[in-house]
């Protein structure tokens, strides 16, 4: 293909041969996601998608969640709430809500994949919007969740030990996008003859430095460790958004 | 399946350059670690493209290869080192020169339309078919589901 005496950078009607176009894909998914981070931002809610294959422990581990975060800093008097995406049914919602915590259920009837304007249609019902952690369950996919941005904060990842160590390695993309993997049912490890050093080093492999905590939906193991860490998490994100605001309010007077 | 989702995106994309000819090709980049199966991707765009002026655009799809960076060194091995084997399954991503781990850059999960080829004599208006409304079928494919 002759690429080179016609190429024009310009959006112009000019009927160009080739028109270098440079557009991400899911742009209009990436810009809708930026909006709701803003959004996000601005309403004080810390976001975290969770994604992993079918049967992984995402919901059990997601309903001690909204248990015992308000519970265990109490004097924090934290809101919590969640989305859960399936293709069917609302049966995790039914789940999650034994909490206590407000659930919405996205059915997504095929679609293998959470959208951001899914996310925002769902975020609209939440009234009033005094939440301080939103966890959002994707539909279990270890392959396409990996390229939308919800406007997440954070992406959760979880591999069970019944899964095998070299999950990550099978699937790179997924991993290597998370900010946290969370290896659970960590009691089986034994009868699984789980190798964790193997899995942790697949872990490393595809995101160097990644936070890991071996957890128990069951027996509760890791719960603690794991609570300290998302408010922690919430901690530096709104030092980086005052941060992020002291900076844009100061910049125009430094202009002038 | 969610090829499908993407190459509506792509048809998205391809309809909202204001050009006056139909595009006959569409250069497609996509990193080593982005999920996407090509075939499943053409098919796809020929099922969200047909009966639209665009239903003979043909996808050229790049496929990316993964760079690793190493952030002591400040520099990407050269491929191929057996300490950063590539394939998948015997990633072994470890710095050669200073056996730090390796870092993956970025555009290992590029999805992004590069370049649309355009053909000199057609004209989106004397198309025989009818341009499908994309969000249409976004919209539908939202309340069926």
């Amino acid at each position: 293909m002759d690429d080179t005496p016609n190429t024009t950078g310009s959006n112009e009607i000019q009927s160009p041969r080739i028109l270098q176009v440079r557009t991400k894909i899911l742009k209009a998914n990436d810009t809708l996601a930026r909006t709701l981070r803003e959004k996000f931002a601005s309403d004080n809610v810390f976001v975290t998608n969770w994604v992993s294959s079918p049967g992984s422990g995402k919901t059990t581990w997601l309903e001690r969640t909204l248990k015992e975060l308000p519970t265990k800093f109490p004097t924090e008097n934290l809101r919590v709430a969640a989305i859960v995406g399936d293709l069917e049914t609302d049966r995790d919602a039914q789940r999650l809500r034994r909490s206590g915590a407000p659930v919405r259920q996205i059915m997504t009837h095929g679609l293998c994949h959470l959208e951001a304007d899914m996310i925002e249609r769902e975020w609209d019902t939440f009234t009033p919007k005094k939440i301080d952690f939103l966890f959002i369950e994707n539909v279990g996919n270890l392959v396409c969740p990996t390229s939308w941005d919800l406007g997440e904060s954070l992406r959760i990842g979880l591999f069970s030990v019944t899964e095998g160590e070299d999950k990550p390695l099978k699937y790179p993309g997924l991993f290597n996008t998370c900010d946290a993997v969370l290896l659970t049912k960590i009691d089986l490890a034994q009868a699984c003859e789980f190798q964790r050093d193997a899995a942790i080093a697949n872990l490393n492999t595809v995101r160097p430095g990644i936070k890991i905590f071996e957890v128990s939906g069951k027996t509760g193991h890791g719960m603690e460790a794991w609570l300290d860490w998302l408010i922690a998490q919430r901690e530096t994100w709104q030092a980086s958004i005052a941060s992020t605001m002291r900076a844009a309010s100061t910049s125009p007077r430094e202009a002038t | 399946m969610h090829e499908l989702s993407l190459a509506q995106e792509i048809f998205n994309i391809a309809t909202s350059q204001n050009q006056k000819s139909v595009p006959i090709a569409i250069g497609i980049r996509l990193g080593a670690w982005s999920c996407v199966h090509e075939n499943s991707l053409r098919n796809s765009f020929q099922w969200v493209a047909q009966n639209t002026a665009m239903q003979e655009t043909r996808l050229v799809i790049e496929r990316l290869q993964e760079i690793w960076f190493c952030e002591t060194c400040q520099q990407s091995p050269e491929s191929p080192k057996s300490s950063a084997e590539k394939q998948l399954g015997t990633l072994s991503p470890i710095c050669p020169w200073c056996d730090e781990p390796l870092r993956i850059l970025d555009s290992v999960q590029e999805m992004s339309v590069d370049w649309i080829e355009y053909s000199q004599s057609d004209d989106w208006n004397n198309c025989d078919v009818e341009h499908n409304d994309a969000q249409d079928i976004k919209n539908e494919r939202h309340e069926n589901g």
